[in-house]
């Protein structure tokens, strides 16, 4: 059942990279915003991974994997930064502000009961 | 330099800082205290099997008694380092129902009803042996929904999950329906079985348990907590599977299910004295009912093949205590962490 923390990284790391990095209509970011979620979502399952995963029976430097995508994700992140809007322009702005300060508070709840 | 370049610069420096911060937070879990005292043969031994079986590890104290030899193995740790040693509670548990028999207090079909203020509830009507043996069709816990979440997060935090009064546990206890009289490992039946008998010695399960096992045995580091005020400010905890600081476990109302504190000198003469049947509440040992596959069950000892044993483990630790009276041999291993050592501990009684 810990292991699940494991591949949970990789998909989330992978989702933001390629958030960051592709153009397509599946995965590409349509806003700061939504790069901005990509990589905390990102970060909080890599913290949860860190925490959770039983690294004493599978190699440590397996964590470097979803941490060299999420690093790739940030590159593409800045790189895309100036051609991006700061919310995306085809919905709601007040509608997308409320559900991202839903989804911060959703993030900063899982890291206090995680980490305790 | 062009702001494509220049922003090219700052998306590699991101990234590679992004990659350090992330190299630098590499997990690293505990591993096998380098620091070995013992038996030397045996510290190898120990230290071979560990290296073949997965799961952190840290400290760990192993004992292997044959006949009137014991031989210890330590790593990181004395005989006289503290240990939870987990669901292994249970089998003090069976001897005192086997001791309480013996004594007249209760006997093994006494219903549970006439000692816990269960009504007129399905639990009420269960036997203090079919607590003993796991077959009371109860659950493997009482989970009210709201002790759900809770629970949920302790896990997650490797914190302690139980914590409940006896007044709560009986409550939530007469709540339950009945399943099948069939083997099912049952923490909460564990946890009233103690609660019943203290309540038959007109005592608390602490009291109970150092007056007719710890004490007679000359388990002076062996002790019942309930809660983390039992607990010397200094008491060593463990790590979870995960190699993360676990909580320590006191289980509350719980305890007779599992939240002992022993050492590996301790556990050696309460192993010893079930060996040759000089134990309190020895009958305890023999095997009354069926466990499932080939195992056979008395109170809480579990038997398979001709070996007598039971495990246990909390958030951060777990232990195995089993004996084998033909062949005159028992093994103790307690352990500083959550992953299992019954592999070490079965491959030590096969050993020649």
């Amino acid at each position: 059942m810990e292991y699940i923390t494991g591949f949970l990284a990789l998909a989330f790391t992978a989702v933001f990279a390629a958030g960051s990095l592709t153009r397509g209509k599946a995965f590409a970011a349509k806003s700061r915003l939504e790069l901005v979620f990509g990589a905390a979502d990102a970060a909080v399952v890599l913290f949860g991974t860190r925490l959770f995963m039983p690294w004493g029976s599978v190699p440590t430097w397996l964590w470097l994997v979803p941490v060299a995508i999420f690093a790739v994700g940030v590159a593409g992140a800045v790189l895309r930064w100036r051609d991006l809007p700061a919310v995306r322009p085809d919905k709601p702005r007040r509608r997308t502000l409320a559900w991202a300060v839903v989804h911060a508070v959703v993030l900063v709840a899982v890291v206090i009961v995680v980490a305790g | 330099m062009t702001r494509s370049k220049k922003t090219l610069a700052v998306a590699i420096a991101a990234a590679v800082a992004a990659f350090a911060v992330g190299a630098a937070a590499m997990p690293r879990p505990p591993a096998l205290s380098a620091e070995s005292r013992g038996d030397s043969a045996l510290v190898e031994e120990v230290r071979a099997v560990l290296a073949e079986t997965p799961g952190v590890r840290d400290r760990v104290s192993v004992a292997v008694i044959d006949g009137d030899t014991v031989r210890e193995a330590h790593f990181g740790a004395t005989d006289a380092t503290e240990y939870e040693i987990g669901s292994v509670t249970k089998t003090v548990t069976g001897s005192l129902l086997a001791d309480a028999i013996d004594r007249g207090e209760v006997e093994a079909q006494t219903p549970l009803g006439d000692l816990l203020e269960l009504g007129s509830s399905p639990a009420a009507s269960v036997t203090l042996e079919e607590l003993a043996t796991h077959s009371s069709g109860l659950p493997r816990l009482a989970m009210p929904l709201d002790r759900v979440l809770p629970t949920i997060v302790a896990n997650y935090r490797a914190a302690d999950p139980y914590g409940s009064t006896v007044d709560q546990l009986v409550a939530s206890s007469s709540e339950q329906e009945l399943g099948e009289k069939e083997y099912l490992y049952s923490n909460l039946g564990f946890a009233l079985l103690g609660q019943a008998l203290a309540t038959a010695a007109g005592t608390d399960y602490q009291e109970l348990a150092e007056e007719r096992v710890f004490a007679p045995l000359g388990m002076d580091d062996s002790f019942v907590p309930t809660s983390t005020d039992d607990l010397a400010a200094d008491a060593p905890t463990g790590f979870t599977a995960a190699g993360r600081p676990s909580e320590p476990w006191t289980l509350g109302a719980d305890a007779p299910a599992g939240s002992v504190r022993s050492t590996l000198a301790d556990m050696t003469a309460y192993v010893r004295a079930q060996l040759d049947e000089t134990a309190p509440g020895v009958a305890a040992t023999e095997p009354i009912a069926d466990a499932g596959g080939s195992s056979t069950i008395g109170y809480a000892w579990h038997t398979t093949d001709s070996v007598t044993w039971h495990n246990g483990a909390t958030g951060g630790f777990t232990s195995l205590v089993a004996f084998d009276r033909d062949a005159g041999r028992a093994v103790v291993v307690l352990n500083n962490t959550g992953a299992s050592v019954d592999e070490l501990g079965f491959a030590l009684m096969e050993d020649d």
